[in-house]
Parts: C-alpha cells; structure tokens; sequence
C-alpha cells in the first residue's frame, strides 16, 4: 500500500505529499470560512486533498490527548500495581516498547496527528528519563551529582530525535527547556560553590538558548515547507527561551525568588539591554521574514519587558502604570491600524489591517469567550462569596462589568 | 499550505476562477499578511489594562484623588465613549451589522466597563441603595443588553449575560440558599439564558449572538449537573439528566455542524460518567486495579466515541 511506504520526506513516517495534503485542508477551510471559496466547491477541492492518514485538529485533538492519557496513565498504573519493576533496565524497556509502539501504532492505523502518538512519546519519554536518573544515581552511589545534568541532556536529545520523526513541535519544545535546563544545572554539577553558580548557570542557560536561537533560524532560512513551518514553532519558541533566561526579574516577579538582587551591576545592566533587546531583534526579524509566530513571541516578550522594567530600574511600581500601559497598546494598535490603511491597497510591505483568512475569527471569537469567562467567572465569584458568608451584603459586591464590590 | 502548482491544476481543472486564483495564490506566497487578529488582540488587551489600572487607582487613592476628580474622569471616559458611538453607530438592524470602524466595539465596551468601575465605586462611598444594592446588577444588566444589541457587540453581551449570573446567584443566596441549592439556580440559570438566546434568535434579532447564550447556558447547566453527580443525593437523576443535556448537545452540534459542542457534550457526560463510576466503585469497596481498569476501558471507548463524532458530525 503506497500510504504505508516510508518516504524520504524528513524522515517521517508518511508518504511525502501527507503533511501538504493535510496542510492544504485547513488552508481550504480557513478559505471557506473567509468566503473566498463555495461550500460545495470547498467540499471537491477537500475531496481531492484526501489522504488515508488521519488527523484531527482543535477541540477533537484537545479531547484525544486528554482521553490518550487518562488511558495511557491508568495502563501505567495497573503495570505498577501489578507489581512492576523501578530497576532502571526494567524502565529502560518500558521507555523502548512505548516509543517502539509509538511507530507501530502510526504505521498501524495510519495515524498522522490524533494525540494518542504524542501521548505514547512522552509516556517513553518520562521512562527513559526514570531510567537516566536512576541508572546515573545508582553509578554515582546516591550523591546524584550528574544525574540531572545527564537526565536533561540526554532526554532533550531523545526529545529532538522524536521531533524530526515525527514532527512533533512540542517535543522540539520539550528539547530546548530541556537544553536551559541542562545549562542551569551545569555549574553545579561541575562542583563551583553554591555562591555562584547560580548566576552562572543562568547566564550559561541564557547563552545556550540564545546559541540554539541561532542555529534553528539558519537551518530555518534553509527550510521549505512544512519543516519551515516546524522550524518557526521552534525559532518562537527559543525566541522565549532566551528571553525567560534574560529577563530575571519576570522570574522574582513570578516566583517571589531570583538571582536578580545578588547579580553584579554590569551583569544586571547587560540583562537590563537584553531585554528590550530581545523583543525588538525577533520583531524586526519576523517582520521582514514575514513570520507571524516570531512576531507574537516578541510582542509576548516585549509585554513582559514593559511589565517587568519598573523592577528592572528599582522604580516604584503605582497602580496606573496598567493604564499607561493601556493606553500604549491601544495607541500602538491604533497608530498601526491607521498607518497600514494609508498605504497603496492599503498594503505596506504587505502587510495590510484587514482581514484575512487565517484565524482572525478564532481570535475574535477567543476574545468574546475570555470576556465571558471573566464575567462569568467573576459572577460565580461573587455569588459563591455571598452564599458562604454570614454578614448580610458583605461580599461580591458589584456595579458590573467586572468591577468587584472590594475593588 | 497549498502549493502553487496545485492551485494551478484546480484552475485547469477549472475548480476554481482566475479571479480565485490570483486571491489564493496571493495568500500562499505571503505577499499579503493580515495583522487584523493582531491589532484587534492589541486593542483588546489595551481595554483590558487601562480599566484594570483605573479600577486599582480609584482603590488605593480614592483619599487623596478625591470622589470630584474621579466622578470626573469616569463621566468623561463614559461619556466621551458615548459621544464616539452616537456618532459613529450604524442605523440598528435586526442582523448583523460591521463595526463602522476599527476601535467601535472596543470603544463601546471601555465605556461599559468605566460605568461598572463608576457604579461600584458610587455604591460602596455613599450607599445609595442601602440592602437594595443589588438592583444595580440587573439595571446593569439591562443596560448592558441594550447596548449589546444597539451596537451589535458580543463582548458587551457576555458583559451582560456575566452581570445577570451575579444579579440571580446574589438574588437567590440572599434567600438563604445554600452551595448544594445554588447547583438548581445554576441549572435554571443556564437554561434561562439558552431559552433568551433562542427567544431573540426565532425572533430574528441578532442570531449571530446565539452560539454567545448557548455557550455560556451549556457549559452552566452541563457543569451543575456534573456537580450534583458528585455531590447531591439523587446523583443517579443527575446522571440521566447529564445524560440528556449531553444528547441535546450533541444534536444542537450535528445541527449547527460544531465539533467543539459535540467534544463539550463528550467530555462532559465522560466527567459524569467517572464520577458516578468513582462512586460506586468507593461504595463497594473495589480494589485500585479495577478504577484502573475502569478508566483504560472508558478512557479508549471515549477515545474511539470521539472518532464517531467526527464521522457523525460529517455526514449527510
């Protein structure tokens, strides 16, 4: 059967031309949905995009990953019931028979993307990283010295070696938090003081992702494709990394903890111009290559340095700096929207404020739903704190619209 | 993505027009990148930090600003956003209407959300309605409806579906009710909100804000009824009603082609049916291996029911 023939094709398991039929299915609903094609059109166009491998998408890919792995976490559970081994050559096995059965499922039932596959990889994943760790603590006599260092290194190895078979992003992200992982722990485990290596580490981890950074985009600027489009998931996804790894003050933020008070000045500086660095290097860049993901993680990483530069400075942080910050998006927005309207077809660079078919509804119809979520949400707060307190009146207070009787 | 000489053979084929061609061939090559998600998320979330500063400003230097100065500036973001939308608005129509410019449905709701931030305030400085407080939420509501469908905004919408939960579950626990009775409330709550979406959609007003009512209904009235499965003691009259709510579900979904209700109506009768299984599995004092079981076999017959839904769903 010519769909079950291994293909050259990035080494994937499918035929060459499954991952553009596939791609080409959703660019036809996407088209459908803007109105650009007929329904009845949309349905012969689908019909000749077929492919026997099957895919879900959306809310059906959320509900198979959920269901794969309440099944796959109650098969590991009855195996340990049932008295299974934690030697490391005995999860060693479990890791290999799970990633073994990863391939024959797909090959099997012609699974291209239905969540039980990844569900299947990570569940091999965790066992070899069980091995790892407990093979490695074992040699070292219990003082577990390189055993996390090891775990991580070669876990996030495993992980990008599924990635290129399978084409899994998230594991290709799973690789790179591993790799920073990896790098925090790294002078540690080379035995400096506890005084600084964590400092170490984290610059080390800011290094290494930033050098991951550059090496997945040349390998990008070389891809087509749907091993671009991975590619861009993951560039987005370094993008982030080597921010998180700059910005230590999201951390103390986030956390409550830090190395950000004990780092000396000039390492605090240089973090400080990374951070507004960062954002506006990977915007530029996905501007000019045209690469909406890069855009959103810098815009995502740009929100976080607006929100984290008071700390940066040693500022005093005052309740309106979110109405500033306010303020700045909607006149950005704003600005944008009628700069891009002012240009020829309002068009520049090609990029153009109207709509498109891409997942512009989604994004509207996301919005509606967070904002029902918030209301709703704060409706069930406040009824359930009038409902459990004694004093008359005394709780959930509200003018609405989400304005809370305690501010 | 399509490639190119694949449009090209459509077009040979004649699947599709020139004109088709030269839109989707524009699409395909990334000429023409749409920002329009962007900026309206942008804009958005602009709404979102300004009334979220403002709101945390009046409450930490109410003192200091004084109320004048801050009657002052919410009367003026308020009024100023009604100014903008009595000029702007489109004439009201029973369907839907595009907004008549870029920042209008945002405008629209910065100002409802300046007047619940207003009347919050008004209310805890001076007490104006003593114990009858409350009412505010439903005027509120109500205000809020109305310019939901004056303007034609669905964020404005689930403002107003938010503010009228708060108004019944406030009404009610005020009577006395407590967390079991408030599961009822929940479920009269959702469906009351299904039967006003339908109400306005057969009466052809603003049938896009009907997947609004449903959602919110749904998931109200699905999730109550999960909740009494592990809680009340009729659970089993729970499960049946689950049982039934999910069927209606599952049928608005295949009429309205929606995956993602379908999925809804699965995960939730799934959450049910665990839940009661969980329970008589406690009752009967079952060993570990057979909640184990329980959940590899109802998790795989849930994994292939998902596959029928979609088969389902599809056809004719």
């Amino acid at each position: 059967m010519a769909a079950r023939t291994v293909s050259a094709n990035l080494g994937r398991p499918w035929p060459a031309d499954v991952e553009e039929r596939i791609a080409g299915q959703a660019s036809l609903r996407s088209w459908r949905r803007a109105g650009w094609l007929g329904k009845a059109q949309t349905e012969r166009l689908l019909a000749d995009l077929k492919t026997p491998w099957r895919h879900a998408r959306g809310g059906k890919l959320l509900l198979y990953i959920v269901f794969s792995l309440i099944g796959v976490g109650a098969l590991i559970g009855l195996d340990f019931v049932s008295g299974m081994s934690i030697h490391w050559i005995a999860l060693l096995v479990h890791a290999a028979i799970f990633l073994g059965g990863t391939e024959l499922v797909i090959r099997k039932f012609l699974l291209h993307r239905v969540g039980l596959e990844l569900v299947l990889l990570l569940a091999g994943l965790g066992f070899f990283a069980a091995a790892v760790a407990i093979s490695t603590t074992t040699i070292e006599r219990g003082e577990g010295q390189i055993a996390g260092l090891a775990t991580c290194v070669l876990c996030a190895a495993l992980s990008f070696g599924c990635f290129l078979r399978y084409g899994h992003v998230l594991l290709g992200l799973v690789a790179i938090a591993l790799g920073g992982i990896a790098a925090v722990i790294l002078p540690a485990t080379l035995g400096i003081g506890p005084e600084l290596s964590p400092k170490l580490g984290e610059l080390l981890a800011l290094a290494t992702m930033a050098t991951i950074w550059f090496v997945l985009e040349r390998k990008h600027a070389r891809s087509t494709g749907v091993a671009a489009g991975e590619l861009d998931w993951l560039c987005a996804g370094a993008l982030l990394a080597t921010y998180l790894a700059a910005n230590c003050e999201l951390w103390s933020l986030t956390f409550g903890s830090g190395q950000s008070a004990s780092l000396h000045r000039a390492t605090k500086v240089l973090l400080y111009l990374l951070t507004w660095i960062l954002p506006a290097v990977g915007m530029r860049h996905g501007i000019r290559r045209r690469r909406k993901k890069l855009i959103w993680a810098a815009g995502v990483a740009a929100l976080a340095t607006f929100a984290t530069n008071k700390s940066f400075l040693g500022l005093e942080r005052y309740p309106w700096d979110a109405m500033i910050l306010g303020v700045v998006l909607g006149g950005v927005s704003l600005w944008l929207r009628w700069w891009l309207d002012r240009g020829p077809a309002a068009m520049r660079n090609g990029y153009t404020a109207n709509r498109g078919a891409g997942s512009d509804a989604a994004v509207l119809d996301a919005m509606v739903a967070t904002a029902l979520a918030l209301h709703a949400g704060h409706a069930a707060q406040a009824s359930t704190a009038r409902a459990t307190s004694d004093k008359p009146f005394s709780g959930g207070r509200s003018g609405g619209g989400g304005a809370q009787g305690s501010f | 993505m399509v490639s190119r000489e694949r449009l090209l053979g459509w077009r040979q084929q004649e699947l599709i027009t020139e004109e088709q061609l030269t839109r989707l061939s524009e699409e395909i090559s990334g000429s023409r990148i749409s920002l329009f998600g962007e900026l309206n998320t942008l804009l958005y979330l602009g709404v979102l930090a300004f009334v979220a500063g403002l709101g945390l400003t009046i409450q930490r230097h109410f003192a200091r600003l004084g109320d004048i100065a801050i009657f002052c500036a919410l009367g003026a973001i308020i009024g100023a956003s009604a100014i903008y939308c009595a000029r702007k608005a489109a004439p009201f129509s029973r369907s839907k209407v595009p907004s008549p410019t870029f920042a209008f449905d945002y405008i629209v709701y910065l100002g409802c959300l300046a007047y619940g931030v207003g009347l919050s305030f008004l209310e805890i400085r001076y007490d104006l309605a003593g114990p009858y407080w409350h009412h505010y939420l439903l005027v509120s509501a109500g205000l809020f409806f109305l310019l939901a469908y004056r303007f034609d905004n669905r964020l404005v919408l689930s403002m107003a579906l938010g503010t009228l939960a708060t108004w019944f579950g406030l009404r009610l626990s005020m009577r006395g009710l407590n967390l079991p009775q408030l599961r009822g409330t929940a479920i009269a709550f959702g469906l009351i909100v299904i039967a006003l979406g339908a109400a306005s959609s057969a009466k052809n007003l603003k049938r896009h804000f009907l997947s609004t009512y449903v959602t919110l209904g749904s998931h109200m009235v699905l999730a109550a009824l999960v909740w009494g499965i592990g809680n009340a003691p009729f659970h089993v009259l729970y499960l049946l009603a689950l049982a039934a709510a999910c069927g209606l579900a599952l049928a608005w979904a295949r009429k309205t082609s929606s995956v993602l209700y379908g999925c809804f109506a699965l995960l939730y009768f799934y959450v049910g049916a665990s839940v009661e299984a969980v329970h008589v599995m406690s009752y009967l004092n079952a060993p570990v291996a057979a909640f184990l079981l329980y959940f590899l076999t109802a998790s795989g017959v849930a994994f292939w029911s998902v596959r029928l839904l979609g088969k389902w769903l599809r056809a004719p």
